[in-house]
């Protein structure tokens, strides 16, 4: 504009040079933030993403404790280990019962308790409750989809439903016909090793299945593959990994400092991708990511969680240190 | 350059009050802006600081907080300032919204469509910069407030948590945008202005701005000091006579 006679043609030149820059990157960063509003923004948390990718009645996006809805509907089939043991037939621990309870109305005690020998796999199906047919899709209530998931396991070219044993069952109810009998508790201990002599003397655990190349293939079992990371990598996977001796007074607690000690995640390291996932280059190159996967990358997911983040305390602790420095 | 000429007549457009808190508020602003937004930075971008990332983005946290209270001072004082001091009680008497605003606001929409042959005459402060500052007032309660929630947010229910933080994003972009598009323009890329008003570092505005702008408030300047050196010339004059 008609700036004063005062200043020489440079410095206007400068002036016009320095409000030009500034101009541009406001302009740019106000576009950004027009785009993180409209076109970006709607995405920009994990929940928002699941329930774009994955159908909402496919979705625990409100907790993995929406499998309460298939406990209440009760189990649909009975499995014969049910003839000795209770309904609710995990008791032992009371932090881990009500996961492996709930898990046992859509998976065969077999799943868990048959693990493959060395060398071994089993086929896993879904076959639904009742009839015994396999699914062709999964539909319902996540955990309730009308089916269950059995074992196969292929023996001389014969696959074999791991969770049958009618010899077993038919002795079963023999034994329980004639329970008068004076050699009851003979019968009883020979029953016992026959029925159980496939089973493992340990469980397979949580996270052997909730991780990469586990026995179940999830993707196989006709879960989304949305569905399937979240079940490798999301939350309830990842509380596994990290706390697996259950203790969980521990994870409940909500202290600052223990959360903090659990923040330990390393910027350039871990970018959480997608639902859930810990990003690592290492690991990425071992296991790809799945084409198709939509990603999501905010800072927000990266390594410092809002609730990582200092507290007061912490801010007049850091502010005192870097003046002491 | 309209305003600011060698040997126009310069009026008082901000105190020096006005002008420290005005510094205080534009400078944590900037601050809470870059600090708050590079949460949402793209992952490239975050990468781009390599082994730093982990540190700066741990003091972004504590600048961010840091300029949220500088930010929170300011707005207290403020409001300590209009209700309390006379500098302030005028500044508010004279933003207080009033009819008018909307006839200008009116007027000056015509005039801008062709429709009117001048601007209308405006007061001190004008309906745009009324709504501009009574904006702060909307926008500094919601960030203000939900920023505390999330601050102390191990005593909130995660569902409040999420609103809070939709409604603090919500309004920083909203403020962000509305400061760069809205008040960077005014007061910086505006011809009449260009590259900058500089009444928030002198706190003067010069005349000719004054009758282009305020010309309400001019005329009521002049006439008050017109009439206030008749007084004193009458009061002379009597005591001579005396």
């Amino acid at each position: 504009m008609h700036k004063g006679s005062g200043a020489s043609a440079p410095k206007r030149l400068l002036v016009h040079f320095v409000m030009l820059t500034i101009g541009i990157l406001l302009v740019s960063f106000s576009i950004w933030l027009v785009y993180l509003t409209y076109f970006k923004g709607a995405q920009r948390d994990e929940e928002t993403l699941a329930k774009k990718a994955v159908p909402r009645q496919e979705m625990l996006y409100e907790s993995f404790h929406g499998i309460d809805e298939s406990v209440l509907a009760g189990s649909k089939s009975k499995s014969w280990c049910l003839k000795c043991h209770e309904d609710l037939s995990h008791s032992k621990s009371k932090e881990a019962r009500g996961m492996l309870n709930a898990h046992s109305f859509f998976l065969a005690c077999e799943v868990c308790h048959i693990a493959p020998k060395e060398g071994e796999k089993f086929e896993y199906k879904w076959l639904q409750r009742g009839s015994n047919t396999p699914l062709t899709a999964l539909k319902g209530q996540p955990g309730d989809y009308g089916g269950t998931i059995i074992p196969f396991k292929t023996e001389n070219g014969v696959s074999r439903r791991l969770d049958e044993n009618p010899e077993a069952l038919q002795f079963l109810d023999e034994s329980a016909a004639k329970d008068s009998d004076g050699d009851y508790e003979k019968r009883k201990m020979r029953l016992n090793t026959d029925i159980h002599k496939e089973f493992s003397p340990k469980p397979i655990f949580c996270d052997e299945c909730h991780r990469e190349n586990g026995p179940l293939d999830f993707v196989q079992l006709m879960y989304s593959p949305q569905r399937a990371q979240l079940l490798t990598f999301g939350e309830g996977a990842n509380i596994i990994k990290q706390y697996k001796d259950f203790y969980l007074p521990s994870l409940m607690r909500n202290t600052r400092s223990e959360r903090y000690s659990h923040g330990s995640a390393d910027l350039t390291q871990t970018i959480h991708l997608g639902v859930g996932r810990a990003f690592s280059p290492e690991r990425d190159a071992k296991h790809p990511f799945p084409a198709g996967m939509p990603l999501t990358g905010t800072a927000r997911h990266v390594g410092l969680k809002p609730d990582l983040q200092p507290g007061f305390k912490e801010v007049l602790y850091s502010v005192a240190l870097s003046l002491r420095a | 350059m309209g305003g600011h000429g060698n040997n126009e007549r310069a009026f008082v457009r901000l105190t020096k009050s006005e002008r420290i808190q005005h510094v205080i508020l534009f400078v944590s602003t900037g601050l809470l802006i870059l600090t708050g937004f590079m949460l949402m930075g793209e992952v490239w971008a975050i990468k781009l600081f390599g082994s730093a990332g982990k540190s700066i983005f741990y003091w972004r946290g504590i600048v961010h907080r840091i300029a949220a209270v500088a930010v929170t001072a300011v707005c207290f004082y403020h409001l300590y300032y209009v209700l309390l001091k006379t500098d302030g009680k005028s500044w508010i008497r004279a933003m207080l919204p009033r009819l008018k605003d909307g006839v200008d606001a009116y007027q000056n929409v015509m005039y801008m469509l062709g429709k009117r042959d001048a601007r209308p005459k405006m007061d001190r402060f004008t309906y745009l910069e009324k709504l501009e500052y009574f904006s702060v007032y909307f926008g500094m309660f919601i960030v203000i407030s939900t920023g505390t929630m999330m601050w102390t947010q191990s005593y909130w229910p995660k569902f409040y948590l999420d609103v809070a933080d939709a409604l603090h994003l919500g309004e920083a972009t909203l403020a962000a945008l509305a400061i760069i598009v809205g008040h960077i323009f005014t007061v910086h890329y505006n011809p009449h202005v260009y590259p900058m008003n500089k009444a928030f570092i002198d706190g003067n505005i010069s005349e000719s701005m004054m009758k282009d702008e305020h010309s309400l408030w001019y005329e009521r300047i002049i006439a008050d000091e017109a009439s206030k050196s008749a007084n004193t010339a009458n009061a002379t004059e009597g005591g001579r006579n005396a």
